[in-house]
C-alpha cells in the first residue's frame, strides 16, 4: 500500500522536473543528516579512536597504546561483576515488565468501567520519569522512616529494619523492583494495543468450545500477541540495558559494585576515574555486543516475515 | 501447576487490578505524605498515609531560595527552556525529513534510515565522552546548548521514526491535487500535509518533552554550576547536608511531576498512541 502511494506521488514530479525531483529528497533529509553526524556518527567514530590511546586526565596529551585498554577491561574483575549484574538485571526486568504487563494488559481490557482512569493510573509510573521514580523508592526503602521497613517493624513481620539498598544481596533486587515499576506500564500499553488485534471470534469460539480460560490463553491469545510481544520484549531489553539513572541515584552502584550496571560502570570510568581511553574501549565493547544483537534481531524479524 | 490455575481462576479480576493500581499509586501516595507534613512527623510516628498535621512548609519552602543553594524556580525554568528546545529542535528537523522517508523513493533511502534507527541500538552513556570533548572544545559546557544538542541523540530518531508513521498514515491525493494543481512540493508539504499531520506532531512533541525533562545523564555530564542545574539534577541538592530533607525532597519531585502528569491527562490520547504506533512500526 505505502509503496503504491509513494509510487504515485513520486510519478507525479518525476514527469514535472526529474532532476528537480531527484534532489528534494536529500534537501528534506539533509539538516536531520548533518545533525545525526555531529550527535551519533562522529562520537561513534571518535570513542573507536580513543579507545587505542592512553588519556591522561592532567594532559591533553594522548599517546597510542594499541590494545592496552581493552586489555585493561578485560583484566578488570569489577568488569565481570558489572556484566554479570547487568545481565540479570536486563532480564529479570523485561521478563516482570512483560509478566506484569500481560497481566494488566488483559485486566484493563476485561474492564467494563473506568476503562480509562484505570489505564491513566497505571500509566503514571511510566510518565514521571526515571529520576522520580529513584527518589521515591529510595525513600520507600529508607531503613528507619520508609514505609516497607517501617510497615514491617510496626506489624512485627520483622524485628529490625532491613537494610535494602546497602545489602549484599539485596540492593540489585530492590533496585530491579523499582525498575520495574517504572517500564512494566510500557508493555502493558503495547500488549493493550496487540490485544485489540486478536480475532475476537476465536476466543469465542474457544469458549463456546468450554476451554479454559488458561488453554484460551495460551493456545489463542499468545499466539496472536506473538509479533507484538517480541517486539516489546526486544525494546524493553535494550531500555533496561541502557539504564543509568536507577542504580546511580539509589545506591551508586553499591555496595562493592552489587547494583552497579555497564552504563554506571562507563560513566565512573570516563567521569570519576577520568580515563577516557578506558571508557571509550568498554564503550566499543558494548557497542559490538549490541550490533551482533541487532544482526540476530533482525535475522529473527526477517525469518518471522517471511514464514507468514 | 494446577493449584496455580485454580487460584487464578479464582481471584476475581478486579482484585487483580486493584493490586496493580495500588502498586503503581502507592509510591506517589508516600510521597505526597512526606511533603505535606512537618519533619518531626515524618521521623517519629509509625508509617502511616494519611499526613497529620498537614502543612504547605514544604512546598512553600520551594518558591524562597534557600541557604544550601536549592533554588525550585530557577531549576524549574531552566528544565522548561531545555525540553522546550528540545521539542522544537526536533520537530523542526525531524519533520522534513520524516516526510521525505514516507513519501519519495531515493537513492539510499534505507541505509539513511537504518542510520537515524541505530542510534537507538546503544545506550546514551557511549556518546557521552566524545559530545562532553566536542562541548568543551566548542566552549558550550555548563549551557542549554550542551544539552539540547546532547538530546538529539535520543530525540532525533525518536521524531523522524514516529513522524514518518504518522505521515504513511495519512492518504497522499491531497498532495497530488495540490502539485496537481501547481503546487510545488514545498508548498504541498507545508500547505497540505502538515495541517493534516498535526495529531502526529502532538503526539510526537509530548512523548518528547516527557523523555527530555526526565533526562539525567547528560545534564549530569554537561551541567557543573548550581544555577544551570535542570530539575532532574535539582533534587540532588536534598542530599548535601548528612540527612536528607525528606520533606524538601518529595515536595520537589512532586513539583518536578506535575506538568509532565498534566501534559499526560490532558493529551493522553495523543501519547499513547505515539506510544504504540511508534514501537509497533519496527
Amino acid at each position: 500500500m505505502g509503496a503504491v502511494r509513494t509510487a504515485a506521488y513520486d510519478g507525479i514530479h518525476a514527469r514535472r522536473a526529474p532532476l528537480l525531483s531527484r534532489v528534494v529528497p536529500y534537501v528534506f533529509v539533509c539538516p536531520a543528516l548533518a545533525l545525526l553526524l555531529v550527535v551519533t556518527a562522529y562520537p561513534f567514530a571518535y570513542s573507536v579512536y580513543l579507545s587505542f590511546f592512553r588519556t591522561p586526565s592532567e594532559s591533553m596529551r594522548w599517546t597510542f597504546t594499541g590494545l592496552a585498554n581493552y586489555r585493561a577491561v578485560f583484566a578488570d574483575p569489577v568488569f565481570y561483576r558489572v556484566v554479570n549484574n547487568t545481565v540479570v538485571w536486563t532480564a529479570a526486568s523485561t521478563l516482570a515488565d512483560l509478566v506484569l504487563g500481560m497481566i494488566a494488559a488483559l485486566a484493563v481490557n476485561n474492564l467494563r468501567v473506568c476503562r480509562g482512569p484505570v489505564r491513566a493510573a497505571l500509566l503514571l509510573p511510566y510518565v514521571v520519569g526515571y529520576v522520580v521514580a529513584s527518589y521515591a523508592w529510595l525513600w520507600l526503602y529508607q531503613g528507619d522512616y520508609g514505609l516497607i521497613d517501617g510497615t514491617l517493624t510496626a506489624w512485627h513481620v520483622i524485628a529490625a529494619p532491613i537494610p535494602f539498598l546497602s545489602s549484599l544481596a539485596l540492593a540489585l533486587p530492590a533496585l530491579i523492583l523499582t525498575n520495574v515499576w517504572k517500564t512494566f506500564p510500557f508493555a502493558m500499553l503495547m500488549l493493550l494495543a496487540g490485544l485489540q488485534t486478536v480475532p475476537e471470534q476465536l476466543v469465542m469460539a474457544a469458549r463456546l468450545d468450554r476451554a479454559s480460560s488458561w488453554r484460551t490463553f495460551w493456545e489463542i491469545t499468545v499466539p496472536a500477541l506473538w509479533p507484538v510481544l517480541v517486539v516489546t520484549a526486544m525494546l524493553l531489553a535494550l531500555q533496561n540495558f541502557h539504564s543509568f539513572t536507577i542504580p546511580w541515584i539509589m545506591t551508586g552502584g553499591g555496595p562493592l559494585h552489587r547494583s552497579e550496571i555497564i552504563a554506571n560502570y562507563i560513566y565512573n570510568q570516563a567521569f570519576t576515574q577520568l580515563d577516557f581511553g578506558l571508557a571509550a574501549a568498554t564503550s566499543c565493547i558494548i557497542s559490538a555486543l549490541l550490533l551482533a544483537f541487532a544482526v540476530v534481531y533482525v535475522r529473527v524479524l526477517g525469518r518471522g516475515a517471511s514464514a507468514r | 501447576m494446577r493449584a496455580a490455575r485454580e487460584a487464578l481462576r479464582r481471584t476475581p479480576r478486579s482484585a487483580v487490578l486493584l493490586g496493580l493500581v495500588a502498586f503503581s499509586l502507592l509510591p506517589f501516595a508516600w510521597m505526597l505524605t512526606a511533603s505535606l507534613e512537618p519533619p518531626q512527623a515524618l521521623y517519629t510516628a509509625a508509617p502511616h498515609l494519611v499526613p497529620r498535621p498537614v502543612t504547605l512548609a514544604n512546598y512553600a519552602s520551594l518558591l524562597s531560595p534557600r541557604e544550601q543553594g536549592v533554588y525550585f524556580p530557577r531549576y524549574f525554568l531552566n528544565s522548561v527552556v531545555v525540553a522546550f528546545s528540545t521539542v522544537a529542535l526536533a520537530l523542526l528537523v525531524a519533520t522534513p525529513a520524516a516526510y521525505a522517508f514516507s513519501r519519495f523513493t531515493f537513492r539510499g533511502k534505507g541505509m539513511l534510515m537504518y542510520g537515524f534507527l541505530a542510534q537507538n541500538l546503544f545506550p546514551g552513556v557511549n556518546f557521552l565522552v566524545p559530545l562532553f570533548i566536542l562541548m568543551t572544545v566548542l566552549g558550550l559546557r555548563d549551557t542549554y546548548g550542551a544539552l539540547i544538542i546532547g538530546y538529539l541523540t535520543f530525540s532525533l530518531p525518536l521524531n523522524i521514526w514516529l513522524l514518518r508513521g504518522f505521515f504513511d498514515g495519512i492518504p497522499p491525493e491531497m498532495e497530488v491535487a495540490a502539485r496537481l494543481d501547481g503546487a510545488g512540493v514545498v508548498r504541498a508539504f507545508v500547505e497540505v500535509a502538515l495541517p493534516a499531520a498535526v495529531p502526529g506532531l502532538v503526539a510526537t512533541a509530548i512523548y518528547t518533552f516527557i523523555l527530555a525533562w526526565d533526562e539525567y545523564l547528560y545534564a549530569l555530564t554537561m551541567i557543573s554550576s548550581a544555577d544551570m542545574r535542570t530539575l532532574p539534577l535539582g533534587l540532588f541538592a536534598y542530599f548535601s547536608e548528612g540527612v536528607p530533607d525528606w520533606g524538601g525532597l518529595t515536595a520537589t519531585a512532586i513539583g518536578m511531576s506535575i506538568p509532565v502528569v498534566i501534559v499526560f491527562l490532558v493529551l493522553q490520547r495523543y501519547f499513547v498512541s505515539a506510544l504504540t504506533k511508534g514501537a509497533l512500526k519496527y
